[in-house]
């Protein structure tokens, strides 16, 4: 697996990392059940280092986006309700509210709605 | 913990060289030691390798070290095949081989004279021979300073592979990129003291630029003016409480506050004035 | 140990080389030196640094190379054999910067303990082979020399040269550039050998017990002056150890 890690952003590396494997989940790269390389494989796939990557992890787990499986590594979780989706949603809300802000009109939004489901 | 330093002490004279400093590094840990010019980094490596006397303060080592010095001076006269041997009698749990190995990828003839060598390809050299020893920790003095960016990137990710391994790396650097690139940790030095100090990431989530009116001065670092407004860098807690609009900061920036805002002795939580 | 031989050869190689040629030079041309100073006799300028006396006297073998070889081209140069063997031995990896190099590695007590030895061994065995010369050439060119004269000026050189290495390499310690310690021995030899010409600082001249004075005199070895010598020597050895030991890269 490798993504672009950018080490200057203000950003930290392994909020980059986390963020990278969760855009993999939902666009379906990675599906419940997959691996995700382990520790020491992604640090060096990516160049990153070792704690970095576990920090990245740790958190992964946390959030219930991933599990440990004993013995054979990390494995994506079922994301049904995990909170990946929560916080898209929320990104959404916020996003509306800029766009609401910026004098948009709702019949505008809604139409671009309209738009991103008709190309799928 | 490979290295403990204890509220280290070491005085020239007039000038607090090092004034009471603590830090630890982990294993498997890379941990940078940055700072301006005779911030205290080289003296208080010196004093953990010994080189030096300290004047207070404990210092733990608790393994075996392998050492990079900001000079890489090495033995002019000799070839590059005789450092390697002469290396390999007096340094413990060296690989020569090994070493033979990095310097043939460097592409450093083993019959050239190390005062032929330019000053990358001795370090280059330095590195393969600090880098061919087994050791628990590293310390680099600006492992990359002087190097072309193909060279330096290598180096960098030959020190990043080291805590694969179970080793740690302590090193100083003036070069912000690269310690983002490398850095578990942290510690910024200023006039012999650390001023700031934990894991990177965490550095730099914990600050963040907040836009004032001209008019308004706080006690903080204040990184920009522009014709209306005060830019200042402030700790992102206080900024929070205080109901200010959070930018965030690249880590130049940041570093930059920190150390020239403790050298006029603000405070970055930024008070009102 | 190796390292450090390694990187005294030049001075190694080249005091051996100048003393050989200094006895070379000497020991085959004594009936051709004893003629050509005859040629001279009567020549008043001549008298003054050659009585009649000691031209007779240098026709026999014994005091030709005695007194030519530790009275003059080897004995001379002793202190400065000391001098030139202990010199840049700690300053020349300090003034470098290697010297971080070696502390790193190994421990400060082994690093003097090899520096010192190796100074030490190749210093004995200059004199001890400078000083057996007389004793060899004599064997094989089948001349007649007083063996145990030898021996006893063996041990005049010895020692002698054994304080002037004690000394340079105490300066050695203690500076941190390869010139100073040079001077600082060359310059400590001077004084004192000029502080001795007045007589009660006759003890500080190290140039006589060099020269082996008391041999020419009595045909003995001046076993207080040589006690002596090896006390100060200890002392300044183990100053030296101390210093370096504390002492800041």
């Amino acid at each position: 697996m490798w993504f672009n890690i950018d080490f200057h952003s203000h950003v930290p590396v392994y909020v980059q990392i986390k963020e990278h494997i969760k855009g993999k989940i939902l666009n379906g790269e990675l599906k419940p059940g997959d691996f995700i390389p382990s520790i020491r494989t992604l640090a060096k796939d990516i160049g990153v280092n070792i704690n970095t990557v576990a920090r990245a992890y740790r958190e992964l787990e946390i959030e219930g986006v991933i599990r440990a499986e004993r013995g054979e590594g990390y494995i994506v979780t079922d994301i049904e309700n995990s909170k990946i989706r929560l916080e898209l949603i929320e990104e959404l809300e916020r996003m509306v509210q800029k766009l609401k802000q910026a004098g948009i009109s709702k019949e505008k939004i809604l139409e671009i709605v309209d738009s991103q489901f008709k190309l799928r | 913990m490979i290295l403990e330093v204890k509220q280290l002490k070491k005085y020239y004279k007039n000038i607090k060289a090092v004034d009471g400093i603590s830090f630890f590094v982990d294993k498997n840990e890379i941990f940078a030691l940055l700072g301006p010019n005779g911030a205290g980094k080289t003296t208080t490596i010196k004093c953990i390798l010994g080189l030096r006397n300290k004047d207070d303060g404990e210092i733990k080592l608790n393994g075996s070290v392998a050492y990079l010095p900001e000079g890489k001076e090495l033995y002019q006269s000799y070839t590059v095949k005789k450092m390697i041997e002469i290396t390999a009698s007096i340094t413990k749990d060296f690989d020569k081989d090994k070493c033979f190995r990095f310097v043939e990828q460097f592409d450093i003839p083993l019959s050239e004279k190390v005062s032929e060598l330019s000053n990358g390809q001795t370090t280059q050299l330095y590195i393969s021979l600090v880098l061919s020893q087994k050791a628990e920790l590293y310390i680099l003095d600006e492992p990359t300073w002087g190097l072309d960016p193909i060279v330096r990137n290598q180096i960098l990710e030959m020190i990043r592979n080291i805590p694969f391994d179970g080793s740690s790396v302590l090193y100083t650097s003036h070069i912000l990129s690269e310690v983002e690139k490398v850095a578990d940790k942290v510690a910024i030095m200023n006039k012999g003291k650390i001023i700031e100090i934990g894991y990177l990431d965490d550095i730099k989530e914990k600050y963040c630029a907040i836009r004032v009116d001209k008019s308004r001065n706080l006690d903080g670092y204040k990184y920009k003016s522009t014709e209306t407004e005060n830019v200042f860098v402030v700790k992102k807690e206080w900024a929070q409480e205080h109901d200010f609009e959070c930018e965030p900061i690249t880590f130049d920036v940041l570093f930059e506050a920190i150390v020239l805002g403790n050298n006029s002795s603000s405070n970055i939580r930024g008070e009102e004035q | 140990m190796k390292k450090e031989f390694y990187d005294m050869r030049v001075r190694i190689i080249g005091v051996t080389i100048t003393l050989l040629v200094l006895f070379f030079v000497l020991a085959p041309f004594q009936k051709f030196t004893v003629s050509m100073l005859e040629g001279y006799s009567g020549n008043p300028q001549l008298e003054k640094f050659l009585p009649g006396s000691m031209l007779n006297r240098l026709k026999e073998w014994n005091f030709y190379i005695n007194s030519q070889w530790f009275g003059k081209n080897f004995g001379q140069m002793i202190p400065i054999i000391g001098i030139i063997m202990a010199f840049p031995l700690f300053s020349r990896e300090i003034e470098n910067g290697t010297m971080a190099f070696l502390l790193v590695r190994r421990n400060r007590k082994l690093v003097f303990r090899d520096k010192f030895l190796t100074g030490l061994i190749s210093l004995v065995l200059i004199l001890v082979l400078a000083s057996l010369l007389p004793i060899i050439y004599s064997f094989l060119f089948n001349k007649d020399y007083r063996y145990i004269t030898g021996i006893k000026f063996l041990v005049h050189s010895l020692f002698a040269g054994l304080l002037w290495y004690s000394i340079t390499l105490l300066y050695s310690v203690v500076f941190d550039d390869q010139v100073k310690p040079l001077l600082a021995g060359l310059g400590t030899l001077a004084i004192t050998t000029v502080a001795g010409i007045i007589k009660p600082l006759r003890i500080l001249n190290t140039y006589a017990y060099a020269l082996g004075n008391t041999i020419f005199q009595k045909n003995s070895i001046d076993l207080k002056y040589t006690i002596g010598v090896i006390i100060v020597s200890v002392l300044i050895f183990i100053v030296a150890y101390r210093i370096f030991l504390k002492k800041e890269i």
